[in-house]
Parts: structure tokens; C-alpha cells; sequence
């Protein structure tokens, strides 16, 4: 199954901390317009191949204190009523994956709100493949054993574009919950 | 954001008329705390030239507050023409060399244009008229209403409240770097290969031990006193208090910096004839750049003050500032308990 989502700009305005929310106020375009979502179901998996429009890739930031690398994550709702504009709320969780276009491995992610995002080592299970040829991302998860996305059947999506120095909630997101069943 | 203020504010004041430039200070902090392989361009202490382009480069221009103390977009400086990349020398090269004496020589890999202290000594001015330039030391100012930590969208950084330091949590850290954008001194870091930003912390366990920062106890140049602001017997709170000879760098940003200065005197410019002019070669323009309007008032102090000590006149503020007793730089309460090591470098 293949999603064309067309992304927004994550919301500044209601970024935790007094810089974000006035220092890019002006943030209202997503700059990377686009995501293609297929998704294939072998059983017990999810392989899940995102491409995305990049015309400067970063991927190494250890020269440079100023580089920010290219990243994208897909997250899934815990709960019902989990909202996807602020990565969750208080009781109501969410979790998933983050990749980063300088490590190795695919980092698991937990948030339950703007700002309170945990990392962790991602399950055994959990491999990517990327490619960036064309001015384009190719990222292609394999996800074994995500018990949220096996419940919910849904995700929201983000993307960063490092040469434009979108980290946190510099970013851009999916218009809302995606439904991958 | 206002925070609550904390209990205590420990607090440093510099006096730049004493300031030799010599980075003992840079190198004590250096080789204490920041030492790791992705921080190595980062100076939590260190010591410019200015009138200068600072460091890292253009710091007053591209910080998160404006001259009104409003939130304005920062900049995260590069390495190359920011802070200036480390610079790798080849001794073994040079040592090992069969060529003549003096064709080789050491010098720094790849082709530098930018470093910290690139334009030592320049400083501003027509020689001999009014040529003129001063040393200004710069860490973190643990400001009352830190930049940094209001910048941080995940709350990893902190104001301790039991003596108003200002850290980072790097565990919490995801480096993201908007509190590297948003403080308008520039004073925090980032280390590239650990991903995590990084500061001064105003050598925390040494103050928790009663025991002044390593840049301070280490300056050959006597120049850097250290206690709490509300300590009235003190010399912070008898130089920023009761003299009002030590002022705030940048004070319009709002942030409340727990550094001050005492501005540097100048001797006269001199006219075309080379003769005395009565106006100081530094430019009062250039200090009420840095320190604000209260800088005249704090230079006319000094100059009465020191006026009394020619004459032969005690002067309780000349006394302070030139540091007789170097303890008495340094009043720092230990917590009951602490054993201070006198002898602490
Ligand atoms: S000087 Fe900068 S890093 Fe230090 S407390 Fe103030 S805002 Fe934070
Ligand atoms: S050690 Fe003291 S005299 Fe030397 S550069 Fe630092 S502050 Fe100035």
C-alpha cells in the first residue's frame, strides 16, 4: 500500500521554552513538502520504505558544531486518543521509531508530550536501509515486533532537513494520524 | 520566562585594567573540564581583544536577544570562520627535518583563516594619536534569566537555586542546539562527537568545596575576585554594590549576567603634535558598548578613587582592586563540614 502525504510545518507556536515559539515564528512552510509511505506486511513485520524529496543531504555532523544531520521518524499512538501534533500527552503515549542519517542504528522513541521525548536502543528486530540518489531519501525500515503500530494500525510521520538546521520541533510532520492497516 | 531567583548567587568580577592576555585562565579551564575529542575548539574560558571580532567570531551580533532584550533569531556558528578549528602541528616534521635551518618551521595543518585570538593585540585606533586596545576575559555569566535555559525545549538545562549556577544536563540533551543559538553571549558549546552541549559550571564541585574557580585562583594577573552577591563583607557585593565600580557586560539583553567588569582606564589620546589630548584613548563609546551608560559613572569613581591614592589618601576601593592579600579575592562560605584545601590549585 503507497501513501503520497503531503507534510505541514510543525506548529512553532507551541514549541515548550520561550525561544522557539518567537525565534521561528516565521516557520509556517514545510520544507520538505512531501512523503511517500508504502508499506509491505510479511508476517510479524512491517517494512515500511519512506522517500522524501532532499536536494542537500547531511549526513555527517561530527566536523562541524553547526551541521545538523538529515532524520526522519515515524511514530504510532498508544492510546485512542494519543494526539500527534504534540507527540503525545501526558498518559496518553506514544512511541517509535527515529533515524538519523549519521548512525548506524535506528534509535526507539517514547514521548508523552512535546519536549519529554526519550531515546533508547531500538529492539534487535529493527533495521534500515537508506539510500539518497537523485536529490531524494529512500529510507526503508524493518520493524519486527512493534506491538503500538501491530494495536493501532496508524502513525504520524516527521522529517528533518539538516542543511536547513530542523532539529526538534523544527520539522516537518503528516497532517495527522496515518492509517497503515 | 522570569525564574525564580535563587537563594544565592555566586558571582566573579574581572578587572580589566589588570588583564595581561596571558590565558592561564583559558588553560586552567581547558585542561580541567573540557578536554573531550569533539569539544576541542570549545573555550569555555576565554580572552579576546576588543575592541575585536570576539569569539567565537561576531558573538554580540549573533546571539538570541536584541539591543531591547526581545527574543530574535540566533545563529549556531560554524567551525571554520566561527570559532576557528583546532590546529594540528607536526612536530616530528619539523624536528626530523634534513633541510636547512629555518626552511621549516611549525605551522598549523590545512590553511587557517579564522581562530580564537586571531586578532590578538589589533585592537583599534591611529598610531601613536589613540591607538588602543584592552583584554576581555569571557565565561558563562550564570545569568539570573539564563537565555539558555529558556531556549531549551526539553528542560535540560537548570539554575541551581543554592547558588544560582547554570547547568546542562546531558543526559537530557538531545542537541539540538537552540540554547548555542539563543544566548546572546555565546557562552554555550556543543561537542560534535558526543552530541551533547557543554558549558562552563563555574567549577561546581570546587565552590561546593569553598574553593574559587581555577581560572580565578589561577590568574597570574590578580584580577578575577569571586563570593555571593548578597555576602555585604564580600568583594563582589562591595565592588558591584556598594562601589558600583563592576558592571554587567551587555546588560541590555535582560538576562542579568553574574559576571561583572570593572572597566579599564586609559592613559590620554595624544593630538597631532603628540601632545595629550585630557580624553582616554579607549573611546568611553566603546565601554558604554559593552557595559552600558552606568560605565561613565563607574570610570569616574576610579579615576577619584585612584586620584586619592596619588595623593597619598586611603583609598578602600584601590585597596580592594589591587588585590594586596590575594585571599582576600575569594570569600567563598564552605558548607559545614567541607575541608578547603588551601592549597588547591
Ligand atoms: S551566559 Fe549564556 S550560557 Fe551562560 S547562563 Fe547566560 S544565557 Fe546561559
Ligand atoms: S589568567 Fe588572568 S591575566 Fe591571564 S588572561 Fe586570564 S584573566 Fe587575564
Amino acid at each position: 500500500m503507497k501513501h503520497e502525504v503531503k507534510l505541514v510545518a510543525a506548529p512553532t507556536g507551541m514549541q515548550p521554552g520561550g525561544y522557539v515559539p518567537k525565534a521561528y515564528a516565521d516557520r509556517n512552510v514545510a520544507l520538505t513538502p512531501s512523503l511517500e509511505i508504502e508499506v509491505a506486511r510479511p508476517p510479524g513485520i512491517w517494512r515500511i520504505r519512506l522517500r522524501w524529496p532532499c536536494p542537500d543531504p547531511v549526513r555527517d555532523v561530527r566536523a562541524d558544531p553547526s551541521l545538523f544531520p538529515d532524520a526522519a521518524a515515524l511514530f504510532s499512538p498508544r492510546a485512542e486518543a494519543s494526539p500527534w501534533v504534540t507527540m503525545g500527552a501526558p498518559g496518553l503515549g506514544v512511541d517509535g521509531v527515529l533515524w538519523r542519517a549519521d548512525t548506524e542504528r535506528l534509535i526507539a522513541v517514547q514521548a508523552e508530550g512535546l519536549g519529554t521525548m526519550k531515546r533508547s536502543e531500538a529492539p534487535a528486530g529493527w533495521r534500515y536501509d537508506a539510500k539518497h540518489a537523485g536529490g531524494v531519501w529512500q529510507l526503508e525500515l524493518t520493524l519486527i515486533g512493534w506491538s503500538t503500530l501491530d494495536a493501532s494500525g496508524r502513525v504520524a510521520a516527521a522529517v528533518w532537513r539538516g542543511s536547513a538546521q530542523e532539529r526538534g520541533g523544527l520539522k516537518s510532520v503528516s497532517p495527522g494520524w496515518l492509517g497503515l492497516a | 520566562m522570569q525564574l525564580e531567583r535563587p537563594q544565592r548567587q555566586v558571582a566573579m568580577v574581572m578587572d580589566l585594567n589588570k588583564c595581561l592576555g596571558c590565558q592561564t585562565c583559558t588553560i586552567a579551564c581547558k585542561k580541567l573540564w573540557n578536554r573531550d575529542e569533539g569539544a576541542g575548539y570549545a573555550y569555555w574560558n576565554n580572552v579576546e581583544t576588543w575592541p575585536g571580532e570576539g569569539y567565537p567570531r561576531r558573538w554580540n551580533e549573533t546571539g538570541g536577544r536584541d539591543a531591547a532584550g526581545q527574543v530574535k533569531r540566533g545563529e549556531v556558528p560554524d567551525l571554520e570562520s566561527g570559532y576557528g578549528r583546532v590546529w594540528r602541528f607536526d612536530h616530528q616534521q619539523v624536528v626530523h627535518s634534513d633541510s636547512r635551518k629555518g626552511d621549516q618551521w611549525l605551522k598549523p595543518d590545512g590553511d587557517p583563516s579564522w581562530g580564537p585570538n586571531w586578532d590578538e593585540d589589533h585592537g583599534a585606533g591611529r598610531y601613536p594619536q589613540d591607538n588602543h586596545y584592552f583584554y576581555l576575559p569571557r565565561i558563562c555569566n550564570h545569568c539570573t534569566h539564563p537565555a539558555c535555559l529558556d531556549a531549551c525545549p526539553r528542560g535540560a538545562i537548570s539554575k541551581r537555586s543554592e547558588d544560582g549556577i547554570v547547568l546542562v544536563d546531558q543526559d537530557d540533551c538531545h542537541g539540538y542546539r537552540f540554547c548555542v543559538e539563543a544566548c546572546p553571549y555565546k557562552k554555550v558549546y556543543f561537542d560534535t562527537e558526543r552530541q551533547v552541549a557543554n558549558k562552563c559550571l563555574f567549577c561546581l564541585p570546587r565552590i561546593e568545596q569553598g574553593v574559587a574557580p581555577a581560572c580565578a585562583r589561577q590568574c597570574p594577573g590578580r584580577l578575577r575576585f569571586v563570593g555571593y552577591l548578597d555576602d555585604a563583607a564580600g568583594p563582589i557585593h562591595k565592588l558591584v554594590a556598594q562601589w558600583q565600580v563592576a558592571l554587567p557586560l551587555h546588560p541590555e539583553y535582560g538576562l542579568e549576567p553574574n559576571v561583572f567588569y570593572v572597566p579599564p582606564l586609559s592613559p590620554p589620546a595624544l593630538d597631532a603634535q603628540g601632545r595629550p589630548t585630557g580624553a582616554p584613548r579607549i573611546p568611553v563609546e566603546t565601554l558604554e558598548g559593552l557595559f552600558g551608560p552606568p560605565v561613565r559613572a563607574a570610570l569616574a569613581t576610579l579615576e577619584a578613587e585612584r586620584a586619592k591614592r596619588k595623593r597619598g589618601e586611603p583609598s578602600e576601593l584601590m585597596d580592594l582592586l589591587i588585590a594586596y592579600d590575594w585571599n582576600d579575592m575569594f570569600k567563598l562560605d564552605a558548607p559545614a563540614g567541607a575541608v578547603v584545601r588551601e592549597d588547591a590549585s
